[in-house]
């Protein structure tokens, strides 16, 4: 993308709390050309406007309403459920839109936003970052090209105490949400896992520790053809973050804690570690590159590396494991009532 | 609720708090409020629909706020020395002048410093230059002057809690025996252990108890063993190599590790933004503290193996006397219980029997 091009652009940044900071600042502070026409948005107006200096940008607002005739895309970072409702707006406008993971909270609500896009015309990508880091893509390429073999199992350990200084409380407050881990992380987690495995697994089952608020802990069992299927999330303890792919010729293991390297078997062989070449440094360079080809995609150059329909499988998932969860059992619960007379 | 009014648990995000949010919620028992300091730390008690109000108890018109209606306070919220001493005398105050019927404050025997033998609630507190340990001496000394003033407080000094989701004494001694850092011979020193569940009813007596008011009191498990025993039970349970400590071997690890544990902590308490900062902007930073963390973790430190060598008993006899507490949980039920927790989280050395490494 050169700057001269996407000096054109004019976008908005709806949402200015810690995936804006995180993520979106330290990129748009690289490209002056970017942000001195981005438009900040927040419910907290002094929040929009203080990124909005940051970035040497005049413009901020509290309503995503009040920009959308100024722009010609937005990138959504709000809390997850509001991406609907505020994309379906950006969208019926005809503005490219770039969204947080997950892309809605349901997957009703992610493909009525799929479909729009494409009624229009426009622009529909996802920031699902997992997807670019480079040793994922490398699994991604020896397991489409059959290296691997026919896939017999996939298991997923991923296992970090939650320490994300949301401004908002939604990912863990029980009266403004109710998903918690397997919509925030695992989001990422069963997008990998359709996307090497090439398509949506059949669940098996689906248990988790909400007693009516987010879940922390979940485990999801499921086979897609011949290969079993094991998910564990944990957001309480940091566990650690493992992924282990076997096929018949070969094994993979990994860590979403390693971007740039993979442990790899060939049957009967020892594991040794794979190192992929990479200029990517930090997180949010991984960013940069969905925020590059959805610009470019903007102007018409390109394809956003992570179009919204390719994440439509994992939602569809997604959603079948919340609607078909059960209690993890929890036998360190049984017989409290016998202590509460001391 | 609740005839026996609404209850707010300060550091409901942490161990101990979350736990007897968790209880009250899950029996029905009592109107429970969790008051927590940041939404990050609420991922185990937002699974509960449970009201949360968020209070920083350095600011006295957040505690006025969260005090609200509230009849009792449990309050085990700690952090800093800071967050010890001023939040808890913000705490007391707010309290007094709202007309708290009870306060239980969770104390520590960390007030004893190093008496060893059999420490009962007669020996003197002794500052020792540890943060933890005086600034909860500070806060004893705090609630005792609001005492006086009419406050009606209980202290409550428990011993080494651990139980389900427990990190110093569950977690961490798991994250040794899995690295096998605990192997060689030694730790018979003396391990007094608390299961959590026996805590929460020291607390249900310090606040329901009429002769509570204005007492100390040590609370501690029914058996005091030593740590090897405790390391054998724990392993034996999860069907990991029983550990052991004081060998010259792991004497040798945590002198090597004890440079990298202290310039660590010290960046840790004055540097944390500076930290997280470099980690965002390099991947090779990041990985590195990761892996120095996990191997800190998985490592005894030199203080460790001296605590393992202690040989101290706190004794509960005044608990029993007064509040009529007896502890329930034996280590092998609560080890039993805890392991059955354990089992659940997802570690994948008792998941991945093939003990196969990745690269991370």
């Amino acid at each position: 993308m050169s700057s001269s091009a996407s000096s054109d652009v004019r976008l908005a940044l709806i949402g200015c709390g810690a995936a804006a900071r995180a993520y979106y600042q330290p990129i748009l502070k690289k490209r002056p050309e970017l942000s001195r026409n981005l438009h900040c948005v927040d419910r907290e107006i002094a929040r929009a406007k203080d990124l909005a200096d940051s970035l040497g940008s005049p413009y901020f607002s509290a309503h995503h309403e009040d920009v959308l005739d100024k722009v010609q895309g937005a990138i959504i970072t709000t809390p997850h459920f509001l991406h609907y409702p505020i994309a379906m707006d950006c969208l019926k406008r005809k503005l490219h839109v770039l969204c947080e993971k997950p892309l809605a909270a349901t997957a009703d609500h992610a493909c009525a936003l799929v479909e729009e896009a494409e009624r229009q015309g426009i622009t529909l990508s996802v920031n699902n970052t997992w997807r670019m880091f480079p040793a994922f893509r490398e699994i991604h390429r020896l397991l489409s090209t059959g290296h691997l073999g026919r896939l017999r199992e996939i298991r997923i350990i991923e296992g970090q105490k939650f320490d994300w200084e949301s401004y908002s409380d939604f990912y863990v407050n029980p009266q403004v949400s109710a998903k918690g881990v397997l919509l925030d992380v695992g989001a990422h987690v069963l997008d990998l896992v359709c996307w090497w495995a090439g398509g949506r697994p059949e669940l098996l089952s689906c248990e988790d520790d909400s007693f009516g608020g987010p879940e922390s802990v979940v485990s999801i069992k499921a086979t897609r053809g011949d290969c079993a299927i094991e998910i564990h999330l944990n957001r309480l303890v940091d566990v650690e973050s493992r992924f282990r792919v076997a096929g018949e010729s070969g094994t993979i293991q990994c860590s979403a804690n390693d971007w740039n390297a993979f442990g790899y078997a060939s049957r009967g062989k020892k594991m040794k570690t794979l190192k992929v070449r990479t200029q990517v440094r930090t997180y949010w360079e991984l960013v940069e590159e969905i925020v590059e080809s959805f610009i470019d995609a903007i102007l018409a150059k390109g394809l956003p590396l992570v179009p919204a329909r390719a994440v439509l499988p994992s939602m569809m998932f997604l959603e079948e494991c919340y609607d078909r969860r059960s209690r993890l059992p929890m036998p360190w619960l049984h017989g409290l009532e016998s202590l509460i007379d001391g | 609720m609740g005839s026996r009014g609404k209850i707010l648990v300060t550091g409901a995000g942490g161990f101990i708090g979350g736990h007897i949010v968790e209880i009250l919620h899950l029996t029905g028992s009592h109107d429970v409020v969790a008051g927590i300091r940041r939404w990050s730390s609420c991922a185990r008690i937002g699974r509960f629909p449970v009201p949360t109000v968020k209070v920083d108890l350095l600011s006295q018109a957040e505690v006025r706020r969260a005090l609200e209606g509230v009849d009792v306070v449990i309050h085990c919220a700690t952090g800093t020395r800071e967050a010890i001493v001023e939040g808890t005398a913000n705490l007391l105050e707010a309290a007094l002048e709202k007309g708290i019927e009870r306060i239980v404050h969770l104390s520590s025997i960390a007030v004893y410093g190093n008496a060893g033998g059999e420490v009962n609630e007669d020996f003197p507190h002794e500052y020792t230059g540890a943060e933890y340990g005086d600034a909860k001496i500070d806060a004893e000394k705090l609630c005792l002057g609001f005492f006086k003033r009419g406050l009606p407080i209980v202290i409550l000094r428990p011993s080494l809690v651990y139980g389900p989701y427990g990190t110093d004494w569950t977690l961490n001694i798991l994250r040794k025996l899995a690295a096998g850092s605990l192997s060689g011979v030694g730790g018979e020193g003396r391990c007094n252990l608390l299961f959590v569940h026996d805590l929460f009813r020291a607390v249900m007596l310090a606040w329901t108890s009429p002769r509570a008011i204005g007492g100390v009191f040590n609370i501690n498990g029914p058996e005091v063993i030593t740590w090897n025993d405790y390391f054998g039970r724990f392993a034996r349970g999860l069907r990991l190599t029983e550990g052991r400590t004081g060998s010259r071997g792991a004497l040798a690890a945590s002198g090597l590790m004890e440079p990298v544990r202290v310039l660590g902590s010290y960046v840790k308490r004055r540097h944390l933004p500076a930290v997280k900062n470099l980690a965002a902007r390099s991947d090779l930073a990041r990985r590195w503290m990761l892996r120095a963390e996990k191997k800190l973790k998985a490592t005894p430190s030199l203080g460790d193996l001296a605590f393992f060598s202690k040989n101290v008993v706190y004794t509960t006899r005044k608990a029993e006397e007064v509040l009529g507490f007896v502890p329930r949980f034996g280590v092998d039920e609560g080890v039993r219980i805890t392991n059955e927790w354990i089992e659940r989280q997802g570690f994948s050395f008792l998941r991945f029997s093939e003990g196969a490494r990745g690269p991370s």
